[in-house]
């Protein structure tokens, strides 16, 4: 039989006194961990706050679109301070201004357009129409070299 | 693992769908008794609308692909007005907000209101009409018309286009507010206005995309290179 100490010494860093180390029981230590992730619980807190401010009776009121109008309408108030910066962002111009056009054109398609409340069908329509004019759009750029334009060298 | 029979199964679907449906219906409305739950208008609208996504990307597209190639003035950072047309964007923004509100209306049989925000809706629309309308005459009056250069081709079928689209959608609206005011429009008509509606935001996130590709992002726009010496002239070499 082991000392005390020995027996104290297994308590506490071996599991069952088997020479695995004891775990603290936390959810990676479950064989199917609850909420496995980067963001462990937080996630589906953080979805389920999401849904309920983007989702439902509740919030798709007057006051609700006007809180969605106001954010619109900032967006667009940002875009146009951005611009008048001078050399503010510089490379990054063209990238900031496009992901608040995304932004805004998100905003609407979801909330005004009622895709977020629709069925998904809908949602998978419209983006495909968007995917392949997106798609149109950047083989014309390609073919006339507008992507990544040739340098001007002297013959 | 227990069989359902045929019966069942089909019983626990249906009554699933059933108590789907119901929710879907408490929330927003009617349900449309298809195939997919959605009404084949509905459906319909946003194929055609998924369709006008192609007919406005292909312009865009085009209106890239000749930027900076114009050979004669006016050109974009000699012409375009950022703060009118930021005053314009706005208005639009805000008349798709209106048209929100007059369809939330609509589906709570608040009929006064309803009517209120249709009609700003047009008011707004026409707003916006009026800017555009306004901006092409000036840039006629400063020498940019559709025949001047590669720049005033691609804006003003791009943009001519777009107002065109707007013009429609008052048109339509102005049917729905005058419907609206002989009692034809309620709840249970209210997908009509939603109809309108889905064109109307259509028209504005296609503007979202023109202020900033066009306006915002093209502004720097200027001359096309024409010879090697002009290039070296334009980079002040």
């Amino acid at each position: 039989m082991a000392n005390p100490i020995s027996r104290l010494w297994s308590k506490i860093f071996y599991h069952g006194g088997n020479r695995h180390f004891l775990l603290p029981n936390v959810d990676a230590a479950h064989p199917d961990p609850p909420n496995e992730g980067p963001f462990g619980d937080a996630g589906p807190v953080v979805a389920g706050w999401l849904n309920g401010l983007t989702y439902g009776d509740k919030v798709a009121t007057p006051i609700f679109y006007t809180i969605v109008g106001a954010i619109l309408a900032i967006l667009t108030v940002l875009e146009v301070w951005f611009f008048t910066l001078d050399d503010g962002f510089g490379v990054l111009f063209v990238p900031t201004m496009l992901v608040l056009a995304l932004a805004k054109f998100i905003i609407v398609v979801a909330f005004f357009m009622h895709l977020r409340f629709d069925k998904s069908l809908l949602s998978l329509i419209f983006a495909a129409g968007f995917v392949i004019a997106i798609a149109i759009f950047m083989i014309f750029l390609s073919i006339q070299d507008k992507v990544n334009p040739a340098p001007l060298i002297a013959p | 693992m227990i069989e359902l029979t045929d019966d069942r199964t089909h019983e626990g679907l249906r009554e699933a769908k059933l108590a789907q449906a119901a929710v879907a219906q408490e929330q927003h409305g009617h349900v449309a008794d298809t195939n997919t739950g959605i009404s084949n208008r509905k459906l319909l609208m946003w194929v055609f609308l998924a369709s006008d996504c192609l007919f406005f990307g292909s312009f865009i597209a085009t209106y890239l692909v000749y930027r900076n190639e114009s050979l004669v003035g006016p050109y974009p950072n000699e012409i375009l007005d950022i703060p009118l047309t930021s005053v314009s964007t706005f208005v639009l923004l805000m008349s798709s907000l209106a048209m929100v509100l007059a369809l939330n209306y609509v589906q709570k049989d608040k009929l006064g209101l309803a009517r209120f925000w249709l009609l700003a809706v047009v008011v707004l629309g026409l707003g916006f009409l009026g800017f555009q309308v306004f901006e092409f005459m000036t840039f006629v009056d400063e020498g940019l018309t559709i025949h001047q250069n590669l720049f005033g081709t691609t804006f003003f079928i791009l943009t001519g286009f777009h107002g065109l689209h707007v013009f429609v959608g008052v048109l339509w609206l102005l049917g729905m507010f005058f419907a609206h005011s002989r009692g034809a429009l309620t709840s249970r008509s209210a997908e009509d206005l939603e109809m309108a509606g889905l064109y109307w935001h259509f028209v504005d996130i296609v503007w979202i995309v023109i202020f900033t590709v066009i306006y915002l992002i093209g502004y720097s726009d200027g001359e096309g290179v024409k010879t090697i010496e002009h290039a070296a002239t334009l980079i002040g070499g």
